[in-house]
């Protein structure tokens, strides 16, 4: 597969119509980050959206020695941070998130499964912006903690610290919500 | 025996649920596509800078003050070369930081040492940059003067209270800076001119020297 640096290069040298396989290597996995970031399907695509528009525009500025898949989500939690900050409403944290990609044992139970999942949604939501975006970059991004702090510009210790608490936190959510 | 399964994990299943694939109209990546084709194109502009001939003339200086010799003569030459005039300060308006001292400065503290400054038409300028990190263990300064690399030039700590330091001869003009905090943190030079924000880069600083 060309690299996500080769296809820049080529968009860089006047071939537009290659920034379309960033966009199909990044769009869906960043839509659904974008989603839990800030509660709502619509802000989340318009993020994502505006975020490859940001990306496309300042492709010169992309150094090959970062991730683009990184560089890209930089941008992107700077769009949601700005989203969120206007206060947009937080919604529906699993939105069309399909069963059918779900496993077996959800097919048995659906209205259990979106009891869950909205368990899960308010859990998430009570979480400080802080938190949420470093448990959702660490676990479900799969970021080290090294390309945490180039994508939100904190230490390394205040993200550890964040993601301890944000599951220490979740866990005691979650089990309240089991308890009852 | 109970062949009772144990709970699961609530947050690993809380993880498993957020990772699931979200399905995206593929009219959202054509819309996408249709704004990116008329946007106009990519440019390098505003990005790193590409060196001027002068400043390449400064960096190749720079580069033989470090090689060749040893750090230690090199930064003797330098502070003889320091103690010359105080030629310029830069603003001390102080932004804060998260855990930093707000002590952080960039000084432009005398004349280039006639060896370097013979070696090319622009007069260097010695600079010394100073971040107060007490907690750090390392500190570096990274600017548009050498590639935004974030290994080349360590700072000193030459103090208890966490001072850390260091020192090199630059051309006059603008130069954007930042110091990087533990190889990660990326920290502004509250007390410098901050750099115009853009999303894309961390935050930086400008230092104007004046010819």
């Amino acid at each position: 597969m060309e690299s996500d640096a080769a296809v820049v290069r080529r968009v860089l040298n006047g071939e537009v119509e290659a920034f379309a396989t960033l966009v199909e290597r990044y769009f869906d996995h960043y839509v659904r980050f974008a989603i839990h970031l800030v509660g709502n399907r619509e802000d989340a695509e318009e993020v994502v959206q505006d975020t490859f528009l940001r990306a496309y525009r300042a492709l010169g500025r992309y150094e090959e020695r970062e991730r683009f898949g990184a560089w890209l989500l930089r941008i992107l939690v700077n769009r949601a941070r700005t989203v969120s900050a206007i206060g947009r409403r937080r919604e529906k944290m699993f939105p069309d998130q399909v069963d059918d990609t779900l496993p077996e044992a959800a097919e048995a139970h659906p209205e259990e499964r979106a009891a869950l999942r909205e368990e899960m949604a308010r859990a998430l939501d009570q979480l400080g912006r802080d938190q949420r975006e470093a448990f959702l970059l660490h676990y479900v991004e799969g970021l080290s903690y090294e390309e945490m702090a180039a994508v939100t510009g904190s230490g390394i210790s205040a993200l550890k610290m964040r993601v301890k608490r944000s599951c220490e936190r979740l866990r005691e959510i979650l089990q309240g919500v089991n308890r009852v | 025996m109970s062949d009772r399964k144990p709970a699961p994990d609530p947050l690993a299943t809380l993880i498993t649920e957020l990772r699931a694939p979200v399905s995206v109209d593929s009219a959202s990546k054509r819309r996408l596509m249709e704004l990116v084709r008329k946007a106009p194109p990519p440019t390098s502009a505003g990005g790193t800078p590409r060196l001027t001939p002068s400043r390449s003339r400064a960096l190749a200086a720079i580069r033989r003050m470090r090689g060749g010799t040893t750090r230690s003569a090199s930064a003797s030459t330098l502070a003889t070369a320091a103690g010359i005039a105080l030629v310029l300060a830069v603003g001390a308006q102080d932004r804060g930081g998260p855990g930093m001292s707000p002590s952080r400065r960039a000084v432009v503290i005398g004349d280039s040492v006639a060896s370097v400054a013979s070696a090319i038409r622009d007069t260097l300028r010695i600079v010394q940059f100073m971040l107060t990190a007490p907690a750090a263990s390392h500190v570096a300064l990274a600017g548009d003067f050498n590639g935004w690399d974030t290994r080349a030039l360590p700072m000193t700590r030459e103090s208890r209270d966490g001072r850390w330091a260091v020192t090199l001869a630059l051309a006059p003009g603008r130069h954007n800076y930042a110091y990087v905090v533990d190889d990660t943190q990326w920290v502004r030079d509250p007390l410098g001119t901050p750099a115009e924000p853009n999303e894309l880069t961390p935050p930086r600083s400008v230092l104007i020297i004046n010819r």
